[in-house]
C-alpha cells in the first residue's frame, strides 16, 4: 500500500477531513505525519498539516507525532484517535467518536456515541443521538440529545444537558456542577465528606439528596421529567 | 429563446449581510411533556427576546417551526446581538420553567432576496451551521468572523476554531468557530 508522509518533529497541528469514510488517527513516537492509501500529506500555509483524499472520499489511516494537536472530520464515517494528542477537534455527521487520550476534546457527532478516555483539560461532548461516556475530564459540557451520559469522572465544572436520557456524574469538590434533562434521571456523585449547596428540581418527583449541605460548591440540577439523586461516595 | 432581466436575479435583488439561523434544542420533546400551551410559552419568549436583541436594521426573515431566520446588515451587530441572545436565553431559562436551548449558527454572505425571503448557497450554509451548534452555543463561519475588522469588537469574546467542518450538501469544507463569552453576565 502506499504512503505520503510530510516531516513533523515536535507536537505539530494536523488537519485531516473526507468527505465519507472513517478515519483513524494513531499517535505515536515518530517525527513525520504519514497517510496510508492515495492521500495527499502536505504542508499548509499556517504551517498546519493537512491530510486530504486524492480524489472524493475514503476511509484513511493516519500516524503523527504523540501530543498532535489533530481536527478531524468526515461526513459520515466514524473517528478513532488512538494513542496520546494535544487538542482535539472532531466532526461527524454519522458514525461514532472515540479518543483515548488529550489535552482538550471538542467532538461533535449528529448521530453516533462519543467514548472518551482521559481528557486532562476542557471536554466539550455533543450528539444528537446515541450516547457519551467519559472516563475523565478536567471540566466537561456536554449535551446529547437522546441517549445517555456518562461522566466516569470529573475534577473541575460540569453542564450536561440531555434531552432525553439519563446523565450520570462523578464530580470532583470544586464545581460547579449543572445537569438539566427535560426527560431523564440525574446521579451527580461528590467526593465523601464534600457538603455542596444543592438546589435540585424535579417536576415529576422528590429530588433525593444526601449530602450534608454546605458551601462547598454548587450543584444545580433540573428536570422535568425524571429523578434526581444527589450524593457523596 | 432568450434570457431576460426577469429571469435572472438583479443587482438589486442580492444583499451582503449575514444570515443566522437559531434552534430550540429538544421543543419536540418539551411540547410532549408539558403540552402546546407551554410550547407556544417558549415560542413566545423566544420571539420576544429576539426582537429585543436585534439591532437597527436586521430583521426576523421567517419563523421556522421552533427555530428563526434572522438577518443582518452589520457583521459586528450580528456576532454581539447573537451573543447577547444567548446571555437573555440564559436567564430566561434560569429564572423560568422554560428551558431555551437555542442554537445559533451565523455565516456572512451574499443571499438573494425573493419578496421578503432570503435564498441562496449562504442561506444553505448558515442553515447547515447550526446544526454544528450546541445549546446555547454560537458558530460562526470564517467569512463572517473576516467581516469582523474592528480588534475592540472581540475584546471579550473567546473565539475558538472548531475546524475545517465537512457538512451535509455541502461540497468542502467551512470553517468554523465557537465564539463565547469569555466571562459570564452577573
Amino acid at each position: 500500500m502506499s504512503s505520503s508522509a510530510v516531516d513533523a518533529p515536535g507536537q505539530p497541528e494536523v488537519r485531516i477531513t473526507t468527505g465519507s469514510g472513517s478515519i483513524n488517527v494513531i499517535a505515536e513516537a515518530r517525527a513525520d505525519v504519514v497517510a496510508e492509501g492515495r492521500v495527499d500529506v502536505q504542508r499548509a500555509a499556517d504551517g498546519a498539516v493537512e491530510v486530504v483524499p486524492q480524489k472524493g472520499s475514503r476511509s484513511m489511516t493516519v500516524r503523527c507525532p504523540e501530543g498532535s494537536s489533530v481536527t478531524v472530520g468526515t461526513r459520515s464515517g466514524s473517528l478513532q484517535l488512538e494513542g496520546r494528542f494535544g487538542a482535539v477537534r472532531a466532526t461527524t455527521l454519522s458514525g461514532s467518536i472515540a479518543v483515548d487520550t488529550a489535552q482538550s476534546v471538542d467532538a461533535r457527532a449528529m448521530s453516533g456515541k462519543i467514548t472518551i478516555g482521559a481528557c486532562s483539560g476542557a471536554c466539550r461532548l455533543k450528539t444528537k443521538s446515541g450516547s457519551i461516556r467519559l472516563k475523565s475530564a478536567g471540566s466537561a459540557e456536554v449535551h446529547i440529545g437522546s441517549g445517555s451520559v456518562n461522566l466516569d469522572h470529573v475534577e473541575g465544572s460540569v453542564v450536561a444537558r440531555a434531552v432525553s436520557g439519563s446523565v450520570t456524574v462523578d464530580a470532583g469538590a470544586a464545581g460547579p456542577v449543572l445537569v438539566e434533562t427535560m426527560s431523564g434521571s440525574i446521579t451527580v456523585t461528590l467526593p465523601p465528606n464534600c457538603r455542596p449547596n444543592v438546589r435540585a428540581k424535579s417536576m415529576s418527583s422528590r429530588p433525593r439528596v444526601e449530602c450534608e449541605s454546605g458551601d462547598d460548591c454548587d450543584v444545580k440540577v433540573r428536570t422535568m421529567s425524571g429523578g434526581i439523586s444527589v450524593r457523596c461516595r | 429563446m432568450p434570457v431576460t432581466s426577469q429571469d435572472t436575479v438583479a443587482v438589486s435583488d442580492v444583499l451582503t449581510g449575514a444570515v443566522a439561523f437559531t434552534d430550540i434544542c429538544g421543543f419536540t420533546e418539551f411540547t410532549a411533556v408539558r403540552g402546546d400551551a407551554d410550547a407556544l410559552q417558549l415560542l413566545a419568549a423566544q420571539e420576544r427576546l429576539v426582537r429585543h436583541c436585534l439591532p437597527p436594521g436586521a430583521r426576523v426573515v421567517k419563523e421556522l417551526g421552533d427555530g428563526l431566520m434572522l438577518w443582518f446588515p452589520d457583521a459586528e451587530a450580528a456576532l454581539l446581538s447573537t451573543l447577547a441572545l444567548q446571555d437573555e436565553f440564559e436567564v430566561e431559562s434560569s429564572t423560568t420553567e422554560l428551558p431555551l436551548w437555542v442554537r445559533i449558527g451565523l455565516h456572512w454572505g451574499t443571499p438573494a432576496r425573493r419578496g421578503e425571503d432570503l435564498i441562496g448557497h449562504d442561506v444553505n450554509i448558515a442553515s447547515r451551521v447550526v446544526d454544528v451548534a450546541g445549546p446555547t452555543e454560537v458558530v460562526v463561519t470564517d467569512q463572517l468572523l473576516s467581516q469582523v475588522s474592528a480588534l475592540d469588537v472581540l475584546v471579550g469574546i473567546d473565539v475558538e476554531e472548531l475546524g475545517p467542518v465537512v457538512m451535509k450538501g455541502l461540497p468542502d469544507p467551512v470553517r468554523l468557530f465557537r465564539v463565547a463569552r469569555a466571562w459570564l453576565p452577573t
